[in-house]
């Protein structure tokens, strides 16, 4: 009986062993967080900084590195993300929302928000509605009303096609009805650039970055819900009359792709919110002037079908 | 009209026969082709400019009084290109240290000049010291120094 | 006269070490093939991280620097030039070398880099807010007839034949309508998935120069002697520094061009070379002998581009607007330190700012000392035999390659771009005008598309695009220097 016993008790947990391959002591080794944007941009630099505190001790355990795989607008890293990166919890993923999102509607991406598990988000920049020094244009209604005026006139840059500054100016057209150009630079430098020299007559950039510029700038409106910290005297677009919502605001945070063990996303689920809100780590964040919103991985998942709902009517039709 | 077409033609005639505007044409074709059809709408405007110009410079390559081609050793080159080739396949499947390693190892080994020592033993000693050597500074500066993350490979 | 009350900063132990450390290993970087200025600096910011804001600048700025200046290093030792900066001067700094003037030619490239360094940071420290505001001048248009300007040179630089020349000028264009569309985000010519992110121009740099050397060695290996150059061609540094302190035209036309296209924004950091050399060789009483080792073609492009570098970060400190793709990056490496461009950068961050822009003119010294001391040692690398040598590089190339985007699909666009390169070149095409159609063709059609929206949103495209006093300059700049490509190849005939 006894040695029958032992064979089971030996059988059951060699067949767990098996079964769960090395998750009890996970993590055991850095892990990598790839980034869909080279190094230096806001998204990598951001990314870096919310990450630093992961090898403490009570959050995530190990350090974090960080792996560049940037072009084609972030198609290529997060192509790479959903459909080749190991799933065992050692490569999470950066995501920018509306970005990914959007070009999940719009392109024939190996990714969408149903192979990829988020784990918690760190920041969150709004988009903005800005003009350039010089601008005789001081209020939303000013540069509306000139719009009316001269339909097609007013060209409004942003960082390309189907980013936030993308869907920021098609809600924004939308909501307002008025007849407007939109300008796709190559980044949001560029298109921060064409603001300031005055190349187009207004522009929606991050509001970071815009914030930072604010000598060179007007920054007529937020598009998001709430006035934000940074710019307690800048309206929303509602306040200034234009029904925008929050849906074009860049949310960046961290995620697995599908098929990572749920054990190893509770974990991860359990200790990212709080690595973001380390003491050290917030400071940083404020000091490079990276506007954070954090939120735990129920709250993403719930922001991205909202969003995935929103983008596929405001994107339907217009390829 | 009718002299200057003979002109033409006998110039074409009289000059070497270079196999590379044959290729350098079908390769302009190819770009055409694949900007015209394959590549069907406004996106295409500028590669469509740029294919067609291509396009008309060679066939002015056949007109042209240029220098012959330079001929190729394809008795020594091949060999190289194959164990590179062979090479660049590898690496996602050895690794990229592994696979370098053997790369270089097999190079030196089959790139050998006559006058080099007899003692054979010696030479691939060196050879394999002068790898390892060479693959160590590689992993000291791409994966220690710059932090790359080479792909590890299966093994 | 304010920057000079902040040398005392630079001038600590622990500054001078990581100006020292800097400084050669970005030489040694700066050599390596892909390890380009831009790829070197990025790679560094996260070391900067820790590092108090002036520490981590001052790293990052003697790494530009000397990254700028060791890119020569490869070009002329081995023929692979370590940026697309450094193109022109491979194509007569190689020959020197093939001579047996190897140290000569990187004697001269230190020296005139040196001088354009240092030209470029005086600009900087002297001229910021006008050139700043001459900067934001350069809209789409003006940025589009720049990229032309820098085509109409394409056919010229390939001696031997105008047709080839502009046949492979154009395939550069080509290869940089792979990928994404500028304005559209729609994917052109994306046959397999190895091809969705584009040709990278550092990525076509590699494998454009890299592999067709590598195949050169091998196909030759045995039919060449394993030659080792004399020392006696030789000069002493005296006699370098003599000749190169006699081509004031060339150094003069080099730093001035360097500087302008420095302040402009964008990619056209990277053409700052090879303009000053097609320039420089239009004025130049040795015309005939560039493209065959002539020490003024290297002067000329190597003040060039170091003098870009202070210019480009005129716009970046003050507008937030990068002059070139290494400025870019550096916008990160401010911003993770919490210093904000804007023009009251040099009011709030005062030391900060002045210590950086002081610590690049002891980078630009130490970059001539450690650049002179190197070129001592280049006949070892000039001795390592072939078969060595052409494995040595493939690897370089494959890692070098990999690591600008971690992405294997770049090391097999390197690898087969450059093997056709290297069939191309048998039939008499050069990677040259190849390489520079992949740097301006992304420039050029974005710029037409962009400023072609914005001008048809204002009334006339058209008008856009030829109004305004900068694009009238280009324009007829574009028009005199086909006019001469014309003239010049007529009378070559």
């Amino acid at each position: 009986m006894k040695i029958v016993n032992i064979t089971k008790v030996a059988l059951l947990a060699i067949a767990s062993l098996m079964l769960m391959p090395a998750q009890a002591d996970y993590p055991d080794k850095p892990i990598g967080v790839m980034v869909a944007y080279g190094p230096g941009g806001a998204t990598d630099f951001q990314a870096r900084i919310a990450t630093l505190a992961s090898g403490k001790e009570g959050l995530i355990g190990q350090p974090i590195y960080i792996l560049n795989k940037p072009g084609a607008g972030g198609r290529k890293g997060w192509n790479w993300f959903a459909s080749e990166a190991s799933q065992d919890g050692y490569m999470l993923g950066a995501y920018n929302v509306p970005h990914f999102i959007a070009q999940s509607i719009v392109f024939d991406t190996k990714y969408n928000i149903d192979n990829l598990e988020p784990l918690g988000n760190w920041g969150a920049d709004p988009a903005v509605l800005i003009v350039g020094k010089d601008s005789p244009f001081n209020t939303v209604g000013e540069l509306l009303a000139h719009a009316e005026a001269n339909p097609g006139a007013v060209t409004i840059s942003g960082a390309g096609k189907f980013v936030g500054h993308h869907i920021a100016f098609l809600q924004f057209a939308k909501a307002s009805g008025a007849n407007l150009t939109y300008i796709p630079a190559s980044g949001g430098v560029d298109a921060l650039r064409m603001v300031k020299a005055g190349e187009t007559v207004a522009g929606f950039n991050n509001l970071s970055d815009s914030a930072r510029s604010a000598a060179d700038l007007k920054i007529l409106a937020v598009a998001d819900l709430t006035r934000h910290e940074y710019l307690p005297d800048v309206p929303t677009l509602m306040e200034s009359g234009v029904d925008v919502d929050d849906s074009s605001v860049n949310f960046r945070g961290l995620m697995v792709p599908a098929g990572t063990p749920q054990d190893v996303i509770d974990y991860l689920a359990s200790k990212v919110p709080d690595m973001f809100g380390e003491k050290k780590t917030v400071g940083k964040m404020k000091a490079t002037n990276s506007p954070a919103r954090i939120m735990t991985r129920d709250e993403v998942v719930s922001m991205w079908s909202e969003r995935q709902a929103y983008l596929t009517g405001l994107l339907a039709g217009l390829q | 009209m009718a002299s200057t077409r003979v002109e033409n033609l006998n110039r074409i005639m009289n000059k070497p026969f270079k196999i590379s505007t044959v290729l350098i044409t079908l390769f302009s074709a190819f770009l055409v082709y694949a900007s015209f059809i394959l590549g069907n709408n406004e996106d295409y405007l500028f590669p469509r400019l740029i294919s067609g110009t291509i396009a008309v410079l060679s066939l002015m390559l056949w007109f042209e009084k240029g220098e012959a081609d330079k001929s190729t050793n394809f008795k020594d080159l091949m060999p190289g290109i194959a164990i590179a080739t062979a090479f660049i396949l590898s690496l996602k499947i050895l690794g990229f240290y592994l696979a370098s390693m053997i790369v270089f190892f097999s190079l030196v080994m089959y790139y050998s000049k006559p006058t080099e020592p007899k003692d054979f033993w010696r030479v691939i000693l060196i050879k394999l010291g002068v790898t390892i050597v060479f693959s160590l500074t590689l992993y000291a500066l791409f994966t220690l120094l710059l932090k790359v993350r080479t792909p590890e490979g299966l093994f | 006269m304010e920057f000079l009350n902040y040398f005392d900063n630079v001038f600590t132990v622990y500054h001078i070490a990581l100006l020292v450390g800097g400084t050669f290993a970005g030489i040694i970087l700066g050599a390596l093939p892909g390890l380009s200025p831009t790829m070197s600096v990025a790679l560094l910011i996260p070391f900067t991280f820790h590092m108090k804001p002036e520490s981590g600048l001052i790293l990052l700025g003697a790494m530009y620097t000397a990254t700028v200046a060791g890119g020569a290093i490869s070009a002329i030792l081995v023929n692979v030039p370590g940026a697309p900066a450094n193109i022109a001067t491979a194509m007569d700094g190689h020959k020197m070398a093939q001579s047996g003037k190897a140290k000569d030619a990187l004697h001269y490239c230190f020296m005139s880099s040196f001088v354009g360094g240092i030209f470029g940071v005086l600009i900087l420290i002297f001229f910021t807010p006008p050139l700043a505001a001459l900067s934001l001048k350069f809209m789409s248009t003006e940025l589009f007839w720049v990229a032309i300007l820098g085509i109409t040179i394409i056919a010229t630089l390939d001696a031997k034949s105008v047709i080839k020349g502009l046949m492979s000028g154009l395939f550069g264009l080509m290869l940089a309508t792979i990928g994404e569309h500028p304005t559209s985000a729609m994917e052109r010519f994306v046959f397999t998935d190895h091809l969705e992110g584009g040709v990278h121009i550092v990525v076509g740099l590699i494998g454009l120069f890299a592999m067709p050397q590598v195949w050169n060695l091998l196909e030759n290996f045995y039919g060449r002697k394993n030659e080792v150059f004399s020392a006696t061609g030789d000069s002493t540094l005296m006699q370098s520094f003599r000749l190169v302190s006699g081509k004031i035209k060339a150094l003069s036309i080099g730093s001035i061009i360097g500087s302008v296209i420095g302040i402009i924004p964008g990619a056209g950091g990277q053409i700052a070379g090879i303009v000053a050399y097609d320039q420089s060789k239009k004025v130049s009483s040795n015309r005939s002998n560039y493209g065959k080792g002539e020490p003024e073609a290297i002067i000329a492009a190597e003040s060039a581009n170091n003098s870009m570098v202070g210019p480009s970060l005129i716009p970046l400190l003050t507008l937030s607007i990068p002059g070139s793709p290494t400025a870019a990056v550096l916008l990160g490496g401010l911003l993770i330190h919490g210093i904000f461009p804007g023009h009251d950068i040099f009011t709030k961050n005062t030391e900060v700012v002045w210590t950086f822009i002081d610590s690049l003119i002891i980078a630009q010294i130490l970059m001539l000392i450690i650049g002179l001391f190197l070129s001592r040692h280049s006949k070892w690398i000039m001795k390592v035999p072939d078969n060595y040598m052409a494995v040595g590089i493939l690897l370089l190339a494959v890692f070098g390659t990999y690591s600008i985007q971690n992405d294997y699909s770049d090391v097999l666009i390197m690898f087969v771009l450059g093997t056709l390169m290297y069939f191309g070149s048998k039939a008499g095409f050069s990677p040259v005008p190849v390489v520079l159609g992949l740097i301006l063709g992304t420039m050029t059609e974005e710029k037409f598309l962009l400023g072609n929206m914005i001008g048809n949103a204002k009334g006339s495209s058209f008008q856009h695009f030829t109004s305004g006093t900068i694009n009238l300059i280009l324009i007829v700049l574009c028009l005199a220097s086909i006019a001469y490509g014309i003239y010049s190849s007529r009378k070559s005939k």
